[in-house]
Parts: structure tokens; C-alpha cells; sequence
């Protein structure tokens, strides 16, 4: 209980200082809506679950003892960790997204579907953060997997989705998710499944 | 006539807000000095500090007759990996206190040596992974097929620089099921006598805490 009174107290007053100073109103401003060609939304988010399957799908295939499969489990741990942290985000901070209300100071209005944080973004920083901390140095080119959530990030404030900063904060929550299923010691779902899941279905058939 | 509370919230805050207060900064003291015991005895003493003693060890394992890897670093994080637990002989060693022990050079890592720096004294060290089934007296087991051996009794003198306290080898099998946690079951502990091979780590690695010294590790 005390702990919740000192984070929703540290909250309002993180939230009250950068109000107070105009930051988001400086940095959030609205688009002309674009969700034309790459930019419609049914193109990334099908790219995005498409790489979310092929995730699983390399992970149950590999198993958790090979480097790849090891990678995979910890991109499904920052995936689900990032789901569940954009959602209590926008069930917090309540923002109304900019093609409902074209202020970007309407904080505590949204009752459902709100901005802060962008889910997308998230998400799309999350899948890739994993195997970019884990190959990054060996394979520079995995670099280029920062590219997807660019992408995404660009395509929801174009689609007046999201406003800039519900983005930034995205890439934010994803990367740290990322960060962080990437430094634990086992995956944390990994962790749950039985023998033959944890050795990878190559091995067990 | 009642008193009335000055402030609704105050009422909640004082009780429970102190009683939780009080656990936590008890729980971060806790958290702290085990977090610093942890590092101290990872980390190799400083040169000049009288006291500490490096006490050197290795693993290894054989599945199914065969000899497979067994290291005690940290990485690569997807193969499999021992920690260890050490306590005092009182009582059983709690597997939530499991940690990675100190880290020598690649190659050493590789042959599965690793340290602990450790005030003289007599110990139990025991060996844990994930995954793993130890079935022998002594052995724990904590959750989602976590396991702990049984504990062996080190004496760290007080004259000694490094200590060369055995090598630990377990006899495991692995288990084929596709359902539950653990992957192998490891069933006997032996502590095996490799001076020769430790003198060289402790000369490539140790030179400066002085000549080594062994005194084998003993199974209870």
C-alpha cells in the first residue's frame, strides 16, 4: 500500500513538472494523417505478428540451449513485458489519442483505446532489443533491426494514433523490456515449460 | 465523545505505512549485506589484505558414462551451469542463496574452475543448477526443477594463500521425458584430486597470493 501511494505521488508529480513546462506541448504536435502505401497500419502490425509467430515458432523449434533459441525465449519475455507495461501506462495516465482530441495536454480524459504509451512501438522495440544486445557485437548489421521500430513509430503518429512522446516513451518501455529479459539468468517462460519444450522440438522428435 | 480523525488518509498511513516501512528498509539492510558477502567472496582479495584466503576449485560431469561440460561461469547463459552455495556446517544451506562463484580466465572457465575468496574457517559448499535433480543425501530442491547437491566440508586454514580444495565431479543421467522439469539426474558426488592441473591455474591466474596449498573438500 505505502509503496502505491509513493508511486502514484511520484507520478503526479513527474507528470505535474513536465506539464508546468510545456514539455510535451513542445515536442507532441499533430500530423496531417498518412495511412496510405507502407503506412497503413494492417501492413506493420501484419509484419509485426508475423515476426511475433516466427519468434515462437524459433524458440519452441530451437529450444533454450542453443544461442538463437535461448535469444527467441527472452524476445517472448520482453514482448509480454512490454505488453503488460504499455497497458498499465494508458490505464494510468489515461491520454486521449491526437485524432480524438487534438491537445496534447488531455491527460486523465480517455475512459478506453488511450495514447500514452504507444502499444505498437513498444512492442515492435521489445522484439527486436533482444537479439540486438545479444548479436549486436558479433554481427553489426543486426543493428538494422532498430529500423522496425522507426518504422512502426513513424507509421502510428502518421495515422494520428499516437502523439511523438506516446512513442518515444514506447521505444522506451520496449527497449528497457528488452534490456531486461535480456540480462536475466533464465527466461522467465522458458523457465515454466516442461523438459521437452525447454530442449527445443528438434531435439525432442 | 470520539476523536475525529484529522485527515482521512492519516488514520491508514501511520499504522500500516510504519510496520511496511520497517519490513522494507529491514529488507533492503538484508538484501544489501548479502548482496555485498555475495561480491566478496567473487571478488579475489586485494593485495596486501592479511586474512582472506582464494580457495580454488573445480567441476566437472559425466552424463551417461560420457564427460560433458560443466562450467561455473555465466556464460554462455543457454548451456548448462553450476552456482554455488556456501554456509556454515550448523545447518542446511538455502537454495535461494545460490550464486555465481568467482571467475578465473577464459580457458579456466572453460575447464570449469572457478574461486571463492573466504575468511578461514570450516564451510559446506554445495553445487546448484536449474534443471537439475540431485539425488543424494543431503540434496535440495527448489522450484521449476531447480537443485541443490549435497553440501562437502572445506577447511580454510589461516596460513593458506590458495587453497586447492578438490575437484567435484558429479555422475549424472540424462533424462528423456518430455514432461517435467529436470533434464538430468545428477547421483553421486566424488572429490577428486587434481593438484598438478591446479597448480598451473593458480600459477597462470593466482601467482600473487602465494604457493598453493591442498586440502581436499570431504563429503558428510
Amino acid at each position: 500500500m505505502i509503496l502505491w501511494a509513493l508511486q502514484k505521488r511520484l507520478l503526479l508529480v513527474v507528470l505535474a513538472a513536465t506539464a508546468t513546462t510545456s514539455t510535451w506541448a513542445d515536442i507532441d504536435h499533430l500530423v496531417s494523417e498518412d495511412t496510405s502505401g507502407i503506412w497503413n497500419p494492417s501492413i506493420y502490425r501484419g509484419l509485426q505478428l508475423g515476426l511475433t509467430i516466427g519468434q515462437i515458432g524459433l524458440a519452441l523449434y530451437e529450444g533454450g540451449e542453443t544461442r538463437l533459441g535461448n535469444t527467441a525465449w527472452r524476445g517472448i519475455d520482453s514482448e509480454l513485458i512490454a505488453a503488460v507495461s504499455t497497458e498499465a501506462f494508458k490505464r494510468t495516465f489515461r491520454r486521449a489519442r491526437p485524432r480524438d482530441n487534438p491537445d496534447p495536454d488531455s491527460w486523465f480524459t480517455c475512459s478506453s483505446n488511450c495514447s500514452f504509451v504507444s502499444g505498437e512501438a513498444a512492442e515492435s522495440a521489445s522484439l527486436v532489443t533482444p537479439y540486438i544486445l545479444e548479436y549486436g557485437s558479433d554481427y553489426p548489421a543486426v543493428y538494422l533491426l532498430a529500423v522496425l521500430p522507426l518504422y512502426v513509430g513513424v507509421g502510428r503518429v502518421k495515422a494520428q494514433a499516437h502523439w511523438q512522446t506516446d512513442v518515444i516513451a514506447g521505444w522506451a518501455v520496449g527497449g528497457l523490456s528488452g534490456w531486461y529479459a535480456h540480462q536475466r539468468d533464465q527466461p522467465i517462460v522458458l523457465q515454466l515449460m516442461p523438459h521437452g519444450i525447454f530442449v527445443g522440438l528438434k531435439k525432442s522428435f | 465523545m470520539a476523536r475525529r480523525p484529522e485527515r482521512g488518509t492519516t488514520r491508514l498511513w501511520r499504522p500500516v505505512g510504519l510496520s511496511n516501512s520497517l519490513h522494507l528498509i529491514a529488507l533492503a539492510f538484508l538484501a544489501a549485506a548479502c548482496a555485498a558477502s555475495t561480491r566478496q567472496m567473487t571478488s579475489l582479495p586485494k593485495q596486501g589484505t592479511a586474512g582472506d584466503v582464494v580457495v580454488l576449485f573445480r567441476v566437472a560431469a559425466d552424463e551417461d558414462g560420457k564427460p560433458v561440460p560443466a562450467i561455473l561461469s555465466p556464460s554462455p547463459r543457454w548451456k548448462w551451469r553450476l552456482q554455488v552455495n556456501v554456509g556454515p556446517t550448523s545447518h542446511a544451506l538455502n537454495t535461494g542463496r545460490t550464486f555465481t562463484a568467482g571467475q578465473l580466465d577464459a580457458t579456466a572457465q572453460e575447464a570449469g574452475w572457478a574461486f571463492l575468496t573466504l575468511p578461514p574457517g570450516t564451510y559446506q559448499l554445495a553445487f546448484a543448477a536449474y534443471r537439475t535433480r540431485f539425488a543424494m543425501p543431503g540434496a535440495q530442491r527448489g522450484a521449476l526443477g531447480f537443485g541443490q547437491s549435497q553440501g562437502a566440508e572445506v577447511a580454510v586454514p589461516r596460513d593458506a594463500g590458495v587453497l586447492y580444495v578438490g575437484t567435484f565431479g558429479f555422475t549424472c543421467q540424462r533424462l528423456n521425458r518430455w514432461w517435467g522439469y529436470a533434464e538430468r539426474d545428477c547421483t553421486r558426488l566424488e572429490i577428486r584430486d587434481e593438484e598438478a592441473l591446479a597448480r598451473e591455474v593458480a600459477v597462470a591466474s593466482l601467482g600473487r597470493f602465494g604457493a598453493l596449498r591442498t586440502e581436499l573438500a570431504s563429503t558428510r
